[in-house]
């Protein structure tokens, strides 16, 4: 792609450093086309030989949002107005971290026989793993407008925050992966943390509640704050819900750009080891 | 870099890890971090000052023993690996064949393999499209070609994976054992086209145990042992190694 015939590659390329990002972003552009082809076989693999097909990217939120919503009706005496939106909101936000990082996790060790016999550059197994979640939300975010009809919630220009939460999340997500997915070659054990730590992660973080009951008076407000600060998963699904329910997000200005720019750090760091150690770390599979 | 140049290595050598598995893993990790250990203790070099010139349109041989380094000398022409010492420069594009159906999606069908494997080695869409058909007759298997390949039988996987790799016409080709596949006619027909793509433009690697082939179709052979490059180039002195390294 792109190599014409009197191109030289030089295989001593310099790992950059700072430049990292701007390098992965270039070679996301370069192989833009194989970094479709990759989202498009997922998706494809998964609605083939299944009769609904499309029907499942959206029945599984909505069978957990039913479970969480019954539950929680039992469960608890909170006052939420919009709380079926808020759980479905919650579970899809989730979904596209927790299955961008599991599945980047493994992105490497699983296409060993792939990295073995053609190069391209390695990031594209992480990346085309992050599209295909963000293709499957996408998807599955219709079903909240019959919710949106009966609420009747008229989208404001709070609608903003759903992308912004969303490239926020990926970022997050893939910050991590980064980092997993090479100890991964390494050391199969890392999978195995990846999933426990999300598991516990999910129950911490504000998915199938609002965040107001963690924030909300229940803990003292040192507590909230620092919650706020190390989970940003907290921020970013509160963002989402925001952007449709035109409610306030209910978090001070300086937390939330804390998380953003700790969020942007990760990334970057995440990407610098990434491609500083990838050439290596391939030679472990 | 001399314009008729393929590929210049020089002084090059490459490492793997030998990671401790298990237990020793974990030891390792909790104690080796702290001490300093010499580096053939958990390196094994697979290359070893490996100094090699090909020009453009040449076909050379590579010939060594099980474990000589022969394939990993290929994946570090193919950008796969990156040198640990000396460096390494390749002008054009390369394919390297190695094992047929790389990236092969069981549930996908023929034809969607065609364009998935050809985006994979760095082929257009329109590239692709238009070396579809070809494909597709080299294979012999155009009544199925709209299955998904789970329900092909293995010589029909291979014969499509050799059907597109060999159609995708690199500047460099780099060959690591893949001359058999299929039945009696097809093999017939694959090492008719493997004549082919040699005795065109393409520059070629081949990695191989066979004298037959090495004879019919290299310049110039190199023998290979402890990933080191121990003859010079002439076919008779790497047929000579070969035959010694046998006993």
């Amino acid at each position: 792609m792109g190599q014409s015939n009197n191109a030289v590659l030089e295989l001593q390329a310099k790992t950059p450093f700072f430049s990292a990002p701007f390098k992965m972003y270039g070679n996301l552009r370069k192989y833009k086309e194989l970094l479709k082809h990759f989202i498009f076989r997922d998706l494809k693999v998964r609605y083939h030989n299944s009769f609904i097909g499309y029907g499942w990217s959206v029945l599984e939120p909505l069978a957990l949002t039913i479970t969480f919503y019954i539950l929680f009706a039992i469960l608890s005496d909170s006052v939420d107005p919009y709380r079926p939106l808020t759980i479905l909101l919650g579970i899809l936000s989730w979904s596209l971290f927790a299955r961008t990082l599991s599945t980047g996790t493994v992105g490497l060790q699983r296409n060993s026989s792939l990295i073995k016999r053609v190069y391209f550059p390695r990031e594209l197994f992480l990346f085309s793993k992050c599209g295909y979640q963000i293709v499957q939300v996408a998807l599955s975010l219709l079903v909240i407008i019959p919710l949106l009809w009966k609420y009747e919630l008229i989208p404001t220009i709070k609608i903003i925050y759903l992308p912004i939460a969303m490239i926020l999340i990926a970022m997050f997500a893939l910050g991590i992966a980064f980092f997993t997915s090479i100890l991964q070659t390494k050391a199969r054990d890392i999978e195995h943390m990846v999933s426990i730590g999300t598991r516990i992660s999910f129950y911490l973080s504000p998915v199938f509640y609002p965040l107001d009951m963690i924030t909300g008076g229940r803990i003292p407000q040192q507590y909230a704050d620092t919650y706020l600060l190390v989970n940003p998963m907290a921020t970013y699904i509160t963002m989402v819900r925001s952007a449709f329910t035109g409610e306030p997000l209910g978090i001070p200005i300086e937390n939330l750009a804390f998380t953003i720019i700790t969020t942007i750090i990760l990334f970057w760091l995440g990407s610098i080891y990434f491609l500083r150690n990838e050439r290596q770390a391939v030679k472990n599979l | 870099m001399n314009k008729n140049t393929a590929i210049i290595i020089e002084n090059l050598a490459l490492d793997y890890p030998r990671n401790k598995k298990g237990v020793g893993m974990l030891r390792e990790f909790l104690t080796g971090r702290f001490r300093k250990k010499k580096p053939e203790e958990h390196m094994f070099r697979a290359l070893n000052n490996v100094n090699l010139e090909i020009k453009k349109g040449e076909v050379v041989g590579i010939m060594g023993p099980n474990g000589s380094g022969k394939s990993t000398l290929l994946r570090v022409i193919a950008g796969i690996y990156a040198p640990d010492k000396g460096s390494i420069k390749v002008k054009g594009k390369t394919t390297l064949l190695a094992g047929i159906g790389t990236g092969f999606q069981q549930d996908l069908t023929g034809r969607e393999n065609i364009k998935l494997t050809g985006s994979i080695y760095g082929f257009t869409q329109k590239e692709i499209t238009k070396m579809e058909e070809q494909i597709i007759d080299f294979s012999g298997i155009r009544d199925f070609i709209d299955d998904p390949i789970r329900t092909f039988s293995a010589g029909m996987r291979a014969r499509l994976g050799f059907a597109i790799i060999s159609n995708l016409e690199p500047d460099i080709l780099l060959l690591d054992e893949v001359m058999s596949v299929g039945d009696h006619e097809f093999r017939k027909k694959s090492r008719a086209r493997i004549d082919e793509l040699v005795k065109g433009d393409a520059t070629v690697v081949i990695v191989s145990h066979s004298k037959s082939i090495m004879e019919s179709l290299c310049d110039k052979a190199y023998g290979i042992t402890n990933g080191e490059i121990v003859t010079d180039g002439d076919l008779e002195s790497a047929f000579e190694f070969y035959e010694s390294e046998k006993e």
